[in-house]
């Protein structure tokens, strides 16, 4: 970066009438070639500094894809174990009407008073943990016909 | 505060069609096809409460997964 002291002697020699024209043209060639160098020089140390800066960024907007990324593998985990319990209990729903209609189209009580009992809180699908206790007991206000 | 963050909503009991054995039956032997259909509604209901008490579950699993990996990155 210092100027060397022997182009600035020259140049001063060349104010003073000392010098041909030959090594003034040599001085403002070496003046050229400097500033040359250093804009090329400024150029590189200006495009590093621009690209950490750039780098810098990318990495947090990679950062932010990629836990933008993680988050969507967690709802899409989620949505499809949800996906999964839905048909079990659509398909249990399906099954019990049609047991249901068996049962109102059989003309049995019991029957019917099961699929009753199978909607209580509980129970998926299954019988009265009691067996049928309806069929056991038959309702009193059936046989009284009210 | 993590898992605490949680919003738990609480589901009331899921309701119940409440109907003792002997109108069950004097309803059946009034109209079979009416008593039908009411059993039928109460049954697609019961299975819309148990998807929509699933669909809560999951979401609240899935915050849980959230706070989660915050703590595993901590």
């Amino acid at each position: 970066m210092c100027a060397d002291p022997a182009p600035l002697a020259g140049v001063i020699s060349a104010l003073e009438g000392k010098m041909g024209y030959l090594e003034m043209a040599k001085l403002a060639a070496v003046a050229i070639l400097m500033v040359v160098v250093l804009a090329v020089c400024g150029h590189y140390v200006y495009t590093y500094k621009h690209n950490q800066d750039v780098i810098a960024q990318q990495a947090e907007k990679i950062k932010g894809l990629q836990a933008e990324q993680d988050l969507e593998k967690k709802k899409a985990d989620s949505f499809d174990a949800f996906m999964k319990k839905k048909p079990v209990i659509q398909r249990r729903v399906v099954q019990n009407e049609a047991q249901e209609d068996e049962a109102i189209n059989s003309g049995d009580v019991s029957r019917v008073l099961d699929a009753f009992h199978r909607l209580q809180p509980g129970t998926v699908g299954n019988p009265p943990p009691n067996g049928g206790g309806s069929r056991a007991k038959p309702a009193p206000g059936a046989a009284a016909g009210s | 505060m993590g898992a605490a963050a949680v919003l738990n909503l609480p589901l009331e009991p899921q309701p119940v069609l409440s109907l003792t054995d002997p109108e069950i039956t004097a309803m059946y032997k009034a109209s079979p096809t009416g008593t039908g259909k009411v059993l039928k509604f109460a049954t697609e209901y019961k299975g819309w409460g148990d998807i929509a008490g699933a669909a809560i579950q999951q979401h609240q699993e899935y915050e849980l997964t959230l706070f989660s990996g915050q703590e595993k990155k901590k």
